[in-house]
């Protein structure tokens, strides 16, 4: 009977054991936050910055994706919150309220939280960001095909009063939030047209103004490169152009306000038959930024180039240290604020692994950098499922 | 006291481990119950109904048809962990190891990565409809579009690969993909996708199985049986590969 019972416990703990090893998406508990610690009016006081992960769609599978906002505090310390999966999900944050967005709700953080359900589930993001002028926080989702054939970009806006949603019925490539306006790149794949439009919000209702269809007559194919940009005079944004399987060109779009003429600009020729995607920037929604009349922007070898917006020149400004050439990623984020680029750099050799790396603008030059505590350790604690970065934003 | 502690740890034990309860209680084969294991998502009846269909169809018996649809997932599930143990990635996922964006590449040609859920990593593939947008069928979304750049998976495993076909026969694939997308909901049914319907629920491996199979008759399964899993597209023969990722 002794011998049963030991053959028992020991089933048990073999079990456990096996269980925790390769299914277990739980975090440890040293680094994770309680649900009552974000809802703390003084949660992001000690906060200067917040990075956005998932699993993706099809790891969903059993409903168990998940997604993880890890706040870093002032002492360079990572923590996490679990939520449900939401592929390319992304943040919002302004004057001390963080919207997170997970599959089904949206939570206000900061001044007071506040939670709001979604009527249908959303599996995968696009953009979130705050409008001053409106008072409110929105988010776009990569909705789907809908019944009719016609595509779906839900969007949801919202303050801590409410939330309403509305639907783009269009297949967004890029997207931007600049200026106090919501601007998106629409494909159409089947006819290979790509046209500039911008959503507007009158009265809690939303609707779609076309702008411009870009003018493409080699039919050439784009992927995105950058977040959608625009200063008093113009629209920019960066694209990759399809050459083969192997080459791209980076191509800079800029499109006057008024006359709406266009202009295509090309930044740089990638050829890589062995690492072809590693000109890709750590994340297209983040890569670019408009400052004291320059545009910046860092692709995924780490280079920093500027346009210049009035004499149209194009220069490298500087080059990450120690920049991966082969595009493969752990996790690199990156942010630009006002003369500021934030990124969050991996070093294979640092015992932390993440370290967050604080540039000028104006000299190219690293200003500051700190080791994240605890990132690795978080991102290895979840066991059985993939998750990848998808935002990063300075709250400072 | 000695057989009183006997029966708590049994039947939590039983309680712990037998998924799903509810189907425990049915027993219409040992293998059922197997499958059903490795395949929670997939009911009961759905995997009978399928089955009782085949076995009409093929004059096979039901048990036999369940043996072999237990043979395919238990290869699968070897497939898998032997990958994984290659890979020197036992135990843990992306996280600690590098990831890629899936990147760019000609139309009607696939990509295949490591899928984990909780239960069996079956892999996942995806199609390119164009040389910048992949077509897959992914839970609960079904069928849909997503950016190669934006499609993110873990450095190692994940490959893309060309089918050995025409052009006219690529492109055709590629576009009769993208045109379930929306119209086509996602199927948890791995187990007899090959005998199921092309025009209705999916899997990842299915859509691409289907594309190829009524443009060009090409079949793209390594083992043939009554499933295609994705990592059976990704072997099947008339494939080359065009890149690891």
């Amino acid at each position: 009977m002794k011998k049963m019972m030991f053959l028992f416990i020991l089933l048990l703990l073999i079990g456990t054991f096996g269980y925790n090893l390769f299914f277990n998406k739980s975090i440890d508990a040293s680094h994770s936050i309680e649900k009552e610690a974000i809802q703390d009016k003084d949660f992001l006081k000690n906060k200067q910055a917040v990075m956005y992960f998932s699993t993706t769609a099809d790891q969903d599978l059993d409903g168990k994706g998940i997604s993880l906002a890890v706040f870093i505090d002032d002492k360079g310390k990572a923590e996490a919150y679990r939520m449900k999966g939401l592929e390319l999900g992304s943040l919002s944050f302004y004057e001390n309220e963080l919207m997170l967005v997970d599959k089904n709700t949206f939570k206000l953080v900061g001044k007071a939280y506040k939670e709001f359900k979604m009527n249908k589930p959303q599996y995968t993001g696009e953009r979130t960001g705050y409008l001053k002028k409106e008072d409110f926080h929105i988010s776009i989702f990569n909705t789907g095909v809908n019944k009719d054939g016609g595509y779906d970009s839900n969007i949801w806006f919202g303050n801590i009063s409410g939330v309403q949603s509305g639907n783009i019925p269009y297949y967004i490539l890029a997207s931007g939030i600049p200026n106090n306006e919501v601007l998106i790149l629409t494909q159409d794949t089947e006819k290979n047209q790509y046209a500039l439009r911008k959503v507007l919000f009158t009265k809690n209702k939303m609707n779609v103004q076309d702008l411009i269809t870009l003018h493409n007559p080699q039919n050439s194919e784009f992927s995105v490169r950058s977040p959608i940009l625009s200063d008093s005079d113009y629209y920019y944004f960066i694209l990759s152009e399809f050459i083969d399987d192997t080459t791209e060109n980076t191509v800079l779009f800029r499109i006057h306000r008024k006359t709406l003429l266009q202009e295509k600009i090309r930044l740089a020729t990638y050829a890589n038959k062995q690492h072809p995607t590693a000109a890709i920037p750590y994340n297209v929604k983040n890569s670019a930024h408009i400052y004291n009349h320059k545009l910046y922007y860092i692709n995924g070898l780490g280079e920093v180039v500027t346009f210049d917006t009035q004499s149209k020149k194009t220069n490298l400004l500087f080059t990450l240290k120690d920049a991966p050439k082969d595009g493969v990623r752990h996790n690199e984020e990156t942010f630009f604020k006002d003369d500021s680029l934030y990124a969050v750099r991996y070093s294979e050799k640092s015992p932390e692994k993440h370290i967050l790396e604080k540039y000028s603008l104006n000299s190219g030059k690293k200003m500051d950098s700190f080791k994240i505590k605890g990132l690795h350790g978080i991102l290895t604690s979840v066991k059985g499922k993939s998750i990848y970065s998808y935002d990063f934003k300075w709250l400072r | 006291m000695k057989k009183q502690v006997v029966s708590t740890v049994l039947a939590f034990c039983l309680t712990a481990f037998s998924v799903p309860n509810a189907f425990a209680q049915n027993h219409h084969s040992s293998y059922t119950d197997k499958i059903l294991q490795m395949q929670p998502d997939l009911t009961e009846e759905e995997l009978l109904s399928s089955v009782q269909t085949i076995a009409i169809n093929t004059g096979d018996t039901e048990e036999a048809l369940l043996k072999q649809i237990y043979k395919e997932l238990k290869n699968d599930q070897e497939k898998a962990k032997m990958e994984k143990q290659l890979s020197g990635e036992l135990g843990t996922m992306g996280s600690s190891g590098g990831t890629v964006s899936v990147g760019t590449s000609t139309k009607g040609n696939f990509y295949y990565t490591a899928s984990q859920t909780a239960y069996l990593n079956h892999g996942h593939v995806g199609m390119y409809y164009t040389s910048s947008t992949i077509v897959e069928s992914v839970p609960d979304t079904g069928v849909r579009t997503i950016s190669t750049t934006l499609r993110k998976v873990d450095q190692g495993d994940a490959q893309v690969k060309s089918v050995t076909t025409t052009t006219t026969n690529r492109e055709n694939a590629a576009t009769w993909a993208y045109s379930r997308v929306g119209i086509d909901d996602y199927s948890y049914n791995f187990v007899t996708n090959r005998t199921t319907s092309h025009y209705g629920d999916k899997n990842c491996s299915k859509l691409i199985w289907s594309a190829y199979k009524l443009n060009g008759n090409l079949d793209l399964d390594v083992d043939g049986g009554l499933g295609v899993y994705p990592r059976d597209v990704r072997d099947a023969p008339g494939t080359s590969l065009v890149r690891n990722i």
